[in-house]
């Protein structure tokens, strides 16, 4: 995972901002899970979602993303089921969810994790330590 | 015939009147309960049977909820069974989907898929 290194060496340090998008692209398990946490983020609680997600998409005593899933993180975080319920149901946040996608396409995202710095996406590179000396460069840390 | 001969026992112990033309409509009105509307009678056994019904509605959810979380029982799944993740630096600010200092100098965004 990417997403620790960067939150303890450049956002907690205040030399960057760290923005979650999406790009639901693995089928439609994806895109729920991407409109679950969208739902959360209506309660306030994306990042702990986000996180509880990720620490249990592979989780062998759960069933992978699903209804049951999404509605267990929710209830741990103790959200408002009914609002959340819906939110899932109605599927409010599918929209944004696939323009996210679309808009991640156009800019030449094609796999995940991908990642823009300031703005320009990050390509060519093969290993996170590559990614890595390009941030510390941009933050003035090399 | 066996319908119509268990309605009209039950109608009688209901104490219903047998004689009661009223009461005759009823076998049929019950009939049309179960599908069989063949009369005009039916438009009333329909009437009945659609308060039945409401009735019968008023009452889903409870069964529906029952069902729903003798599904998750079976399931056996409970919030002990998630993995709880560390917990994020409580000093980093969090604007929405955003994290840490709005004013600084570097963005990092990264688009990603929950799979």
């Amino acid at each position: 995972m990417v997403e620790p290194v960067i939150e303890e060496r450049y956002v907690a340090t205040g030399l960057a901002t760290f923005e979650y998008r999406d790009y639901a692209f693995l089928g439609e398990g994806s895109v729920l899970a991407a409109e679950a946490a969208r739902c959360a983020a209506d309660q306030g609680r994306f990042w702990e979602y986000h996180d509880l997600i990720f620490a249990n998409v592979d989780n062998p005593n759960l069933p992978g993303l699903s209804q049951q899933m999404f509605d267990l993180i929710a209830q741990y975080l103790e959200l408002d089921m009914d609002a959340f319920g819906s939110c899932l149901d109605d599927h409010t946040h599918r929209s944004a969810v696939e323009e996210s996608r679309q808009q991640a396409s156009a800019i030449g995202v094609s796999g995940t994790p991908s990642i823009l710095l300031n703005g320009q996406l990050v390509t060519g590179i093969e290993t996170y330590d590559e990614l890595f000396q390009m941030i510390d460069e941009a933050v003035g840390l090399s | 015939m066996l319908v119509a001969a268990l309605v009209s026992v039950l109608a009688v112990a209901c104490g219903g009147d047998d004689d009661d033309d009223d009461a005759g409509d009823a076998p049929t009105a019950t009939t049309s309960e179960v599908g069989d509307a063949q009369n005009d009678e039916a438009g009333e056994a329909t009437a009945t049977t659609e308060e039945g019904e409401a009735t019968a509605t008023e009452d889903a959810p409870a069964p529906t909820t029952a069902a729903t979380t003798a599904e998750e029982d079976e399931a056996g799944l409970d919030t002990s069974m998630l993995v709880i993740p560390e917990a994020r630096d409580a000093s980093i600010e969090v604007n929405g989907r955003v994290l840490g200092n709005p004013d600084a100098a570097v963005s990092i965004i990264e688009y990603g898929d929950f799979q």
